[in-house]
């Protein structure tokens, strides 16, 4: 149908990919986020009361989807590495960031479904009720931070390629984005330079516009997407010159993609 | 005849933590079109170097490199959609994918046409012998097969100069020749090839012409025949003795390199090199020491002339 059997984002799929079985996905993709909102649920009602639970569980809604998706998809680069497959990739005469963005097709897609499991479990556990009534709004707001997510995990991946730890690359850069995105607490908390920080990165203003949509906080929905899908085309070009630049200062160098 | 490849006063250096540590120095070389040219040196010689430039994957620090009449600072692009590369070795390939997918894997990187695929793909596969397996899972392949997997990816392009970085590391003898004969096929068909290898029979059997590269440098350049005349002042001798006191012998400095086999004593093989090339002598002087039952002077082979050459590098 739409797929193409031997596509780059298929193949990648199958010769990088974590997730193979249906029976690992479904247990990863349903009973991991799950402990996960039940765990910072508790903490939150527990420390603060139940009236912040649902806050809370908004936030990590969106972080826990962002983090399935940098997730995977730096593991795809992981494995490249380790196969030693990522320079072959790199010679051949299609740009390098398309190939990138092929690959991220499939984590992609696997953090939409993470989001919209999340949106039903919510509702079932946490009585998050959609507001149907904003069904446009919810439409966009899912569409713009899958886009701002996908270019920031892009411009993560490009970076990781450079370091030869990803894991611990990657471990911090999710434990900043979970403080300073405002997933457990709002970033007006934070000190003024910490809050500017935080709206350059992605997430903060989804989570701001989640938790309005689903009446919690009040701010404008559209302008905080629009902000979003703002940082998101920035991430995309700084994606674009990361990548020449790095293949430049490859050659120079001899090794800047270490194998592992 | 046209010169595909003309490098003029190449040099690259490697920043270190200790240093600059310098990989070529000031190489220069020509192959023209159609030949098989031959990368032969030790370990960290800097055939890998020579290579990752040729292809444009590293950057020259000095000199001059041009690729079909292209340079490969300014027009790596150009150079890169009429050349390809096989590292050995089992890594490049991914595990998980038959040999076919994985062909189209590459297909399509290389801008190959969906429509195009199948066909260039069957062929491709044919060429090197694995049709029979594309439908295998790469894991299960064994070494010599992935060799050739890579062989035939790196014909996608069709490409008309290729790069094989000791392309039979590994392999058993058997797959080994497989390679070679593909090897000699694809230069039947005309492409250049640029070939490193440690095991010089094959040098001596695939190239045209050979360079001889150590610590950066190329300090011999030749066809085989040229390389082994060059060592027209080494004398090597294999001699049947029937020997008592072999000790003396190896005692004897007039036996350069003697290396000694034992058959049943007293009778022994010997190899060894001489100053003296007149093969009356030397059987006139062996046989103070021993009963000469048979000798014979030795044919040069590209290890001889290897070894010799290598060695008087060493002592210049
Ligand atoms: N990325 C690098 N950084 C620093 N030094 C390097 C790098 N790559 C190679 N070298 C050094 O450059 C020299 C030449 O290496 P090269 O890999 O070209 O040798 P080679 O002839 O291919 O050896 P081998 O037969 O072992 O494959 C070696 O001394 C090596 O240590
Ligand atoms: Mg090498």
């Amino acid at each position: 149908m739409f797929i193409n059997k031997y596509g780059l984002t298929t193949l990648s799929y199958k010769a990088v990919y974590s997730y193979q079985s249906i029976k690992l996905f479904i247990l990863f993709r349903i009973v991991d986020p799950f402990m996960h909102y039940i765990f910072f649920a508790t903490l939150a009602s527990a420390l603060v009361g139940t009236s912040y639970l649902k806050f809370v569980v908004l936030g990590n809604i969106v972080y826990y989807t962002c983090q399935t998706m940098m997730i995977n998809f730096i593991n795809m680069f992981r494995m490249e590495r380790r196969y030693g497959t990522l320079e072959l990739n790199i010679a051949s005469p299609t740009n390098t960031l398309y190939v990138i963005i092929k690959k991220g097709i499939v984590p992609l897609l696997d953090s939409l479904f993470v989001f919209l499991i999340s949106i039903i479990l919510g509702g079932i556990l946490f009585d998050l009720n959609l507001p149907i009534n904003n069904i446009v709004n919810i439409i966009f707001l899912c569409l713009v931070t899958m886009f701002t997510m996908f270019c920031f995990s892009l411009l993560f991946a490009c970076i990781s390629l450079v370091f030869s730890n990803v894991n611990l690359f990657l471990n911090i850069t999710l434990a900043f984005l979970q403080i300073f995105c405002g997933v457990n607490f709002g970033v007006n908390k934070l000190p003024e330079v910490l809050e500017f920080i935080s709206r350059l990165l992605p997430l903060t203003h989804s989570i701001e516009a989640l938790r309005t949509i689903y009446r919690i906080t009040k701010y404008e929905v559209t302008s905080l997407l629009l902000k979003e899908l703002t940082l998101g085309f920035c991430y995309l070009i700084l994606s674009l010159i990361l990548v020449i630049s790095m293949e430049k200062l490859a050659r120079k160098n001899g090794e800047l993609f270490k194998d592992i | 005849m046209s010169k595909i490849i003309e490098v003029n006063g190449l040099s690259r250096t490697y920043k270190l933590k200790e240093g600059l540590k310098t990989a070529l120095d000031n190489v220069s070389f020509e192959v023209e079109k159609g030949e098989v040219f031959g990368l032969l040196g030790p370990n960290g010689a800097g055939k890998t170097t020579t290579i990752k430039i040729l292809t444009t994957l590293l950057l020259p620090t000095s000199g001059e490199v041009k690729i079909f009449g292209y340079d490969v600072v300014s027009d790596s692009n150009k150079i890169r959609d009429k050349i390809n590369f096989v590292y050995g070795g089992e890594k490049g390939v991914y595990g998980r994918l038959t040999a076919k997918e994985y062909m189209h894997y590459f297909c399509t990187l290389y801008k190959i046409k969906n429509n195009n695929q199948n066909d260039l793909i069957n062929n491709l596969l044919t060429l090197v012998q694995l049709h029979e397996a594309e439908n295998q899972k790469i894991h299960t392949f064994s070494k010599g097969m992935i060799q050739r997997l890579h062989i035939a990816r790196c014909l996608i392009n069709n490409p008309q100069l290729i790069f094989l970085d000791e392309p039979t590391i590994g392999l058993d003898p058997l797959g080994a020749k497989l390679l070679r004969d593909i090897v000699k096929q694809l230069s039947e068909k005309g492409i250049t090839i640029i070939l490193t290898t440690h095991y010089m029979q094959e040098a001596d059997e695939l190239c045209d012409r050979i360079a001889f590269i150590r610590g950066g440098k190329i300090t011999l350049i030749g066809k085989p025949d040229y390389i082994k005349k060059s060592c027209n002042n080494l004398n090597l001798f294999e001699a049947t003795l029937s020997i008592n006191d072999i000790e003396k012998l190896q005692k004897e400095n007039f036996f350069r390199n003697l290396s000694i086999k034992t058959i049943k004593e007293p009778y022994y093989i010997i190899n060894f090199e001489a100053n003296e090339a007149d093969i009356e002598f030397i059987m006139k002087y062996l046989s103070n020491f021993a009963e000469v039952l048979d000798i014979k002077k030795k044919e040069i082979s590209l290890e001889d002339a290897y070894i010799f050459h290598m060695r008087e590098v060493i002592n210049k």
